[in-house]
């Protein structure tokens, strides 16, 4: 695995209308995990469109650092899951449809039913397993496209609003696999507007029609006097107590 | 008027809206866990009011991508008030017009609804139907996919709304939703009515801040503080404060 550079990378849909995206530089280093965000029509699901290849850059390339060009990526570098999840679901049933990706990855019916197994259960679509698709709701569509890409394994992963419809479960769940991936060195973006991936990703980009307006390493914007003081007592350490807490708030010193 | 709608099967799940009552205004929530049937019951409801003529329920659905179905943006909001006239009369045009730039959408005008972002699409799902003006809007998961600015759009849109119509709106958002509404019916296996700040202290898992983390616990002991307070610090410090001034805080155990 090494990091992916995009160079110059500019995409537009129609003749005569403005880029999509870019020209933009990024380069996203390996292990690394950025959230990508920004005013609607930015440019960022057309940037996880570019990086998964189904629409062709108008101008600039995509490589590796180690200088394979994105047209020579084998199969499954990437793994998308999409803003609509409808959109990537093909398989007749929910277990199925997770096992597609191992199984066009080249390994055999068991091995790729045995992973597809392993991410329904990770994600807790036991129940759903042999539904159609077309017949969950939103939130756990969404649930099993996540499963979906889990199974693939891509080198690159790319969430475009990953927490769009999910319930507390899910998002608890959600948030639980992005933090393992994470711990694993996964390389990923994460696309979307909710402040809560900023605590997360290692680095913010800020797109504004179709440009990189700001790239800053994350830096805990989330109020961080607040949190720390909270962290015993919010891991479960009981400290400090719900009186000391509500004596900070009235005295001031505390910023809620 | 309200509308009385009983025995409605909800088939995917296989349970039954025994009875429910649909308000004429006012914004109200419909909220429950992922496959609890939000979006059959809607559909439902859609189903009945188009059957029963009683009243035109508006439904913006979770993917808007399915209702858009013109070839330009101009046209997705137009059609319904063309009935094969090629023009529209000034106040149509001027009134879509108005509602398409509330929506940041009318330099999208000749634009094809499958080009826009995800957030725009679903913005302009949400135009079309305010320029039907229903008698009651039925939002699937409105704020998804959509940016601060839009959000504040909606919200103001949806108070707008309101004055004449019935807002309701699903949402996993229990931060937002108590913002902007304060009843509506909790969703599994039944529907039951209730205040939204008691909904979320019943059924709404595990908290996302820790002031939420906070007032949960304050329920827990019964200590007199409003349900929906968290949502906002300053209401929240307003009312520590009162519960430090009269005592109740430092002689607890907490």
């Amino acid at each position: 695995m090494a990091s992916i550079i995009l160079e110059r990378v500019s995409v537009r849909y129609d003749v005569g209308t403005r880029a999509a995206l870019g020209p933009l530089d990024l380069t996203i280093g390996e292990g690394e995990c950025l959230f990508v965000t920004g005013p609607n029509g930015s440019g960022k699901t057309t940037l996880a469109r570019a990086l998964t290849g189904v629409v062709p850059l108008t101008t600039g390339h995509i490589r590796m650092s180690t200088g394979v060009d994105q047209n020579k990526w084998p199969p499954g570098t990437v793994g998308w899951v999409q803003q609509n999840p409808r959109q990537q679901m093909v398989g007749a049933t929910v277990a199925e449809d997770i096992g597609l990706a191992p199984l066009w990855l080249g390994t055999t019916w068991d091995q790729a039913m045995k992973q597809g197994q392993a991410s329904l259960r990770e994600f807790g679509l036991g129940p759903w397993a042999q539904y159609k698709p077309s017949h969950l709701s939103g939130g756990w569509q969404h649930m099993a496209a996540l499963a979906g890409v889990h199974a693939q394994d891509p080198t690159l992963l790319i969430l475009d609003e990953p927490d769009a419809m999910l319930d507390s479960c899910g998002l608890d769940r959600l948030k639980t696999w992005v933090r393992h991936l994470k711990e694993r060195h996964q390389t990923f973006l994460i696309l979307g507007h909710h402040e809560r991936w900023e605590e997360i990703a290692d680095r913010v980009i800020n797109l504004e029609a179709g440009r990189i307006v700001a790239d800053e390493t994350t830096n805990y914007r989330v109020n961080e006097g607040w949190q720390q003081f909270l962290r015993g007592w919010w891991v479960g350490t009981d400290q400090p107590t719900v009186t000391e807490v509500m004596s900070e708030i009235c005295h001031g010193t505390l910023n809620i | 008027m309200s509308w009385h709608i009983e025995h409605l099967k909800v088939p995917h799940n296989h349970w039954e809206i025994e009875s429910m009552v649909v308000p004429d205004s006012g914004i109200w929530g419909l909220v429950g866990p992922n496959g609890a049937g939000k979006s059959q019951v809607f559909s439902r409801l859609v189903s009945w009011s188009i059957h029963s003529k009683a009243a035109r329920f508006g439904l913006v659905a979770q993917n808007p991508l399915l209702q858009l179905t013109e070839t330009s943006v101009w046209d997705q909001v137009t059609w319904p008030f063309r009935r094969g006239r090629n023009e529209l009369s000034a106040d149509v045009h001027n009134r879509v017009s108005q509602i398409l730039e509330d929506w940041g959408l009318l330099a999208y005008r000749e634009q094809e609804p499958w080009q826009l972002s995800g957030g725009q699409q679903r913005c302009l799902a949400l135009a079309a139907m305010e320029c039907l003006a229903p008698d009651v809007y039925l939002l699937d998961e409105p704020l998804e996919n959509l940016d601060h600015g839009h959000r504040n759009v909606l919200e103001s849109k949806i108070r707008e709304w309101e004055q004449s119509a019935a807002v309701i709106i699903t949402s996993h958002s229990w931060q937002w939703l108590l913002t902007i509404a304060s009843a509506g019916w909790w969703c599994h296996e039944e529907l039951m009515p209730g205040d939204l700040g008691d909904l979320w202290y019943r059924f709404a898992g595990r908290p996302e801040t820790p002031l939420e983390d906070l007032w949960r616990r304050l329920l827990d002991v019964k200590m007199p503080v409003t349900p929906r307070a968290w949502i906002d610090p300053a209401w929240a410090r307003h009312e520590v404060i009162k519960m430090w001034d009269r005592g109740i805080i430092r002689e607890s155990t907490l």
